[in-house]
């Protein structure tokens, strides 16, 4: 097996098409960041998470020609996983296998609390932490998915942009509201030391 | 290397799946590049047909509908048209969102730039007399459902109120007619009495020239005409005089 980690992933998506070592470490870079990314915007089940991951690597690999290196690799391979994850929701509206609170715990939140809302970590209990994973999983997905992309995910405006497909003011207004509904659900939550 | 991602190159492997070739995925994106352009220049044509329809609507008859100029405008519009105009402009806006960078731009962007294009296609397709030519040529081919299709004829089609358009089957020869047999858009047989009836403009009358009437329905089938004028407002810009309205008859 050849060594590609030192390719990034532009050089590695060029390469996978006719290389199925490069499409291997293209996947694997992937794997855990697009699984967990799929379970927090879902709340799916993992094996469901993982049946969305392989239909979207599967469709990721068949579209490689279609990757623009215009856009980040990276933004490119996250749109797919959520329109992959969007369409399974959808189609499967009526018999969702929703995660038990031992997967939801998987999900770190940490990003959360000390981007946008800026507590010490000493003071995040695991009641806190629970409170806040339950405002999040009944917020609405299109303020679910922008918080997650924003404060779980790391991803600049710009990328979450290309990501939901949305205008860059759009993603803007947004997350200014997803966080003025969270706020507004922690102050009924008693959780004032968020806020 | 047991994890997904083995999992799945294991099946491409086996499935002998194949990334798509090059050329699918540029023919599908010329595609949506080729469905703006024509979304565009059909609701271009659409709106070059708004255009000539607003042309057409004579404001000087608005006092007869004991109504208001903007009342009149109002239901003088052809309504389907401007609909099919803005479903295309909103098509149109669906293409260039699936185009490479699309939708980065906000809807109020794109419906206005779009409506701006058309907008200005459409003034130059209506300055080249398109619509006029079509209108024609449609007329020769289907002279009843012409009027029908092309304006917003119903204001013009209340005979209890005294409105009545069509076109004229058989007219009284002479310099001074006084009865014509009429057909209306929906193909309804009239005996017209036009013996008090102004005749706009002194236009000759002849028999398949399409006009509207202001004056009373006598019974279901008869109908005495006040004011005569052409259906079409170029045949009588093409006399080249200036038209004076009569006052209302009310």
């Amino acid at each position: 097996m050849q060594e590609y980690s030192h390719l990034t992933d532009e050089e590695l998506a060029e390469k996978a098409i006719s290389d199925s070592d490069a499409l291997y470490e293209l996947f694997h870079r992937y794997e855990k960041k697009l699984k967990n990314y799929i379970l927090k915007i879902s709340y799916l089940s993992v094996p469901c998470s993982e049946d969305i991951l392989q239909e979207t690597f599967i469709k990721i690999y068949k579209n490689l020609s279609a990757f623009e290196t215009s856009l980040k690799f990276s933004s490119w391979i996250y749109r797919v996983t959520h329109n992959e994850t969007i369409n399974y929701l959808r189609k499967n509206k009526k018999h969702l296998e929703i995660a038990s609170t031992e997967n939801e715990e998987q999900i770190d939140y940490l990003n959360l609390f000390k981007n946008s809302l800026e507590i010490e970590e000493k003071f995040i209990t695991r009641e806190i932490k629970t409170k806040v994973r339950e405002i999040i999983k009944n917020m609405p997905l299109k303020y679910r998915e922008v918080i997650i992309l924003k404060y779980i995910e790391d991803k600049s405006y710009d990328e979450i942009s290309d990501i939901l497909q949305k205008p860059i003011g759009t993603i803007s207004a947004l997350i200014y509201r997803a966080k003025k509904y969270f706020k507004q659900i922690a102050i009924k939550e008693n959780l004032h030391q968020l806020i | 290397m047991n994890n997904i991602s083995q999992k799945i190159i294991n099946k491409i492997k086996k499935e002998q799946i194949k990334p798509l070739p090059k050329w699918r995925i540029l023919l599908k994106r010329a595609l949506i590049w080729v469905l703006f352009i024509f979304t565009l220049i059909i609701g271009a044509i659409f709106f070059s047909f708004i255009l000539f329809q607003i042309n057409e609507v004579d404001f000087r008859l608005y006092p007869y509908f004991n109504t208001s100029i903007p009342h009149f405008f109002i239901i003088s519009i052809p309504y389907l048209w401007i609909l099919i105009f803005f479903a295309l402009t909103y098509i149109s806006y669906i293409d260039f969102k699936h185009t490479g960078k699309g939708y980065k731009y906000p809807l109020i962007i794109i419906l206005g730039a779009n409506l701006i294009l058309s907008g200005i296609l459409g003034w130059g397709i209506y300055k080249s007399n398109f619509p006029d030519r079509v209108y024609s040529e449609f007329q020769h081919r289907y002279p009843m459902m012409t009027p029908r299709i092309f304006f917003h004829h119903r204001p013009w089609h209340q005979p209890d109120r005294g409105f009545l358009a069509g076109r004229i089957i058989e007219i009284d020869d002479g310099e001074n007619p006084e009865l014509m047999e009429f057909q209306d858009f929906y193909q309804k047989i009239w005996i017209i009495e036009m013996k008090q009836a102004k005749i706009m403009h002194k236009i000759k009358l002849e028999n398949g020239f399409e006009i509207k009437m202001i004056g009373r329905a006598t019974s279901p089938n008869t109908f005495k005409a006040y004011l005569i004028v052409p259906w079409h407002k170029n045949e009588f810009k093409m006399s080249g005089r200036t038209m004076k309205m009569p006052p209302p008859f009310y």
